[in-house]
């Protein structure tokens, strides 16, 4: 198929393309809102760290 | 409509980042990638909301996000340094002006570069970053995927929605970032917590990986080739079934050979002989000719200096004899070149110190949280995503002049705040548990 065939096609895959990915954007900005470990974390871990540590 | 809901997005995306600080990173990277402003008629393309975007993100850090053990890698010093050079080429130049417009864009993309990791102080918000920049990507990527699917594309002829090539919209730029996401693309389908890794995002992921593939086809961009080779060997390396894995690549690979349009297939067969192909013997000869101008430009020659190359080429005529073929103001077609002809050997070290101590410092962390069972096994996967990607970004780099990218000094600002975050928690988990051992610092 020539790159012309595609008719008025290119404009729908544009706009469908942007509603699909930043639709996922918006939504996962309103999930953050939720998140309070956006911001701040609890106390580490000790098994991971302590593994990590004994790797090095 | 279309306009009116990019203004939507941006302006929600605006008001979300006054409740959460790191959303007016987020917008700034998705205004980087995306550049709705070239998508739109009205409002978007009149304003300099990347400005807007910068400022807000790094005054609300500077209000209001906790800076408390804030940590300085020493490639966020090589990045300032970095760009302290570019100030003083572009002072120098051999092309003032035009230099000055690369500058006026430049700067403020090492700039963030250097400033991302700052804000990088949680694993949410690193998940986070990576989340928009594969969203922001993937926005060209599925639309470049679609189109090769129905059209076929071909080299220059693949609409990604914006026609100026810039930025990520350049074909080999986005043929050599679209393949090195990848990894980072499946990172998420592990380890992701926005979207826990249901089927859902399985599909969406591996759909995406796809139409990163179909990149390069659909550029036709020689480039894209070399940089699936170079990921499929870097996944068969750390693949655990490596038969398997080796096995499905190949009938992948011949089960897709009819499938691809004449144009790729034609384009792809000029790498065996680049001396008959004049884009090739451009490249060789640029490249030649950079070396002689840094003899006597070892500083560099500023932004675009390529501009006053002048090329004698001996091309094979394919009838066992040569002919002459002359050129002039060819780009680089090589980061490395062009950090070289740009900045000088002080400039190129400094990227390459920059570049290459990412790869280290990732394959440090890949093998302290190596353990898939531990608690940060998402920390060592992400470490060997990133560096990955990064292997095959300076693979690519050695054919594109895409040195200072602004979503490549993204990841590489991504890298470095993986790197400050997880010193961060071992010096917080030794404190904790009062141990007198200094933590271990972030190196590079």
């Amino acid at each position: 198929m020539a790159p012309d065939a595609l008719g008025a096609r290119p404009l729908m895959i544009d706009n469908l393309t942007i509603l699909l990915t930043h639709g996922l954007m918006l939504i996962a900005a309103w999930r953050l809102l939720k998140r309070p470990d956006l911001d701040r974390e609890g106390p580490p871990i000790r098994r991971g760290i302590d593994r990590g540590r004994r790797d090095a | 409509m279309h306009d009116l809901f990019l203004i939507a997005f941006l302006f929600t995306l605006f008001v979300l980042g006054l409740a959460r600080p790191f959303l007016m990173v987020c917008a700034y990277v998705y205004i980087d990638v995306v550049s709705p402003q070239q998508l739109t008629y009205w409002l978007l393309n009149s304003l300099s909301i990347s400005m807007i975007a910068g400022a807000g993100a790094l005054g609300l850090w500077l209000i209001a996000d906790d800076k408390k053990d804030a940590r300085v890698a020493p490639r966020q010093v090589l990045i300032v340094l970095l760009i302290g050079i570019c100030a003083y080429t572009t002072a120098h130049a051999d092309f003032p002006v035009e230099a000055k417009e690369t500058w006026d864009y430049i700067w403020k993309a090492l700039m963030f570069a250097a400033f991302l990791p700052l804000t990088l102080r949680t694993k949410l918000r690193i998940e986070t970053l990576l989340l928009f920049m594969v969203l922001s990507a993937a926005t060209i990527i599925i639309v470049g995927g679609l189109k090769t699917v129905l059209s076929g594309g071909g080299y220059g002829e693949l609409n990604l929605m914006v026609t100026n090539n810039s930025g990520l919209y350049e074909g080999s730029t986005i043929s050599a970032v679209a393949i090195a996401i990848i990894p980072v693309i499946l990172w998420f389908t592990r380890y992701g917590t926005i979207f826990p890794p249901d089927w859902r995002v399985k599909a969406f992921a591996y759909a995406l990986c796809f139409a990163c593939v179909l990149i390069p086809i659909g550029t036709s961009a020689r480039t894209g080739l070399l940089c699936i080779g170079l990921l499929g060997v870097l996944m068969w390396i750390r693949s655990r079934h490596k038969l398997l894995f080796a096995g499905m690549a190949v009938a992948l690979g011949l089960a897709a050979v009819p499938f691809l349009p004449t144009a790729y297939t034609e384009r792809m067969n000029t790498i065996k002989t680049y001396d008959a192909d004049e884009s090739a013997s451009t490249r060789l000869a640029v490249w030649a000719w950079t070396l002689d101008y840094a003899k006597t430009h070892p500083m560099g020659g500023g932004f675009l200096a390529f501009k006053q190359n002048k090329l004698r080429m001996l091309i094979n005529d394919g009838a066992g004899g040569t002919r002459i073929s002359t050129d002039e103001a060819r780009a680089w077609h090589s980061a490395y070149f062009q950090m070289l002809g740009e900045q000088g050997y002080l400039g190129l070290l400094v990227w390459l110190a920059i570049n290459l101590g990412g790869l280290w410092r990732m394959e440090v962390l890949r093998r302290r949280y190596r353990d898939p069972e531990g608690a940060n096994a998402w920390a060592g996967s992400l470490a060997l995503a990133l560096q990955t990607a990064h292997l095959v970004y300076l693979l690519g780099a050695a054919f594109v002049g895409i040195a200072l990218q602004p979503f490549v000094f993204m990841l590489i600002g991504a890298q470095i705040g993986l790197d400050t975050y997880l010193a961060r928690k071992a010096a917080e988990q030794a404190g904790n548990l009062g141990l007198a051992r200094k933590p271990r610092p972030a190196l590079a």
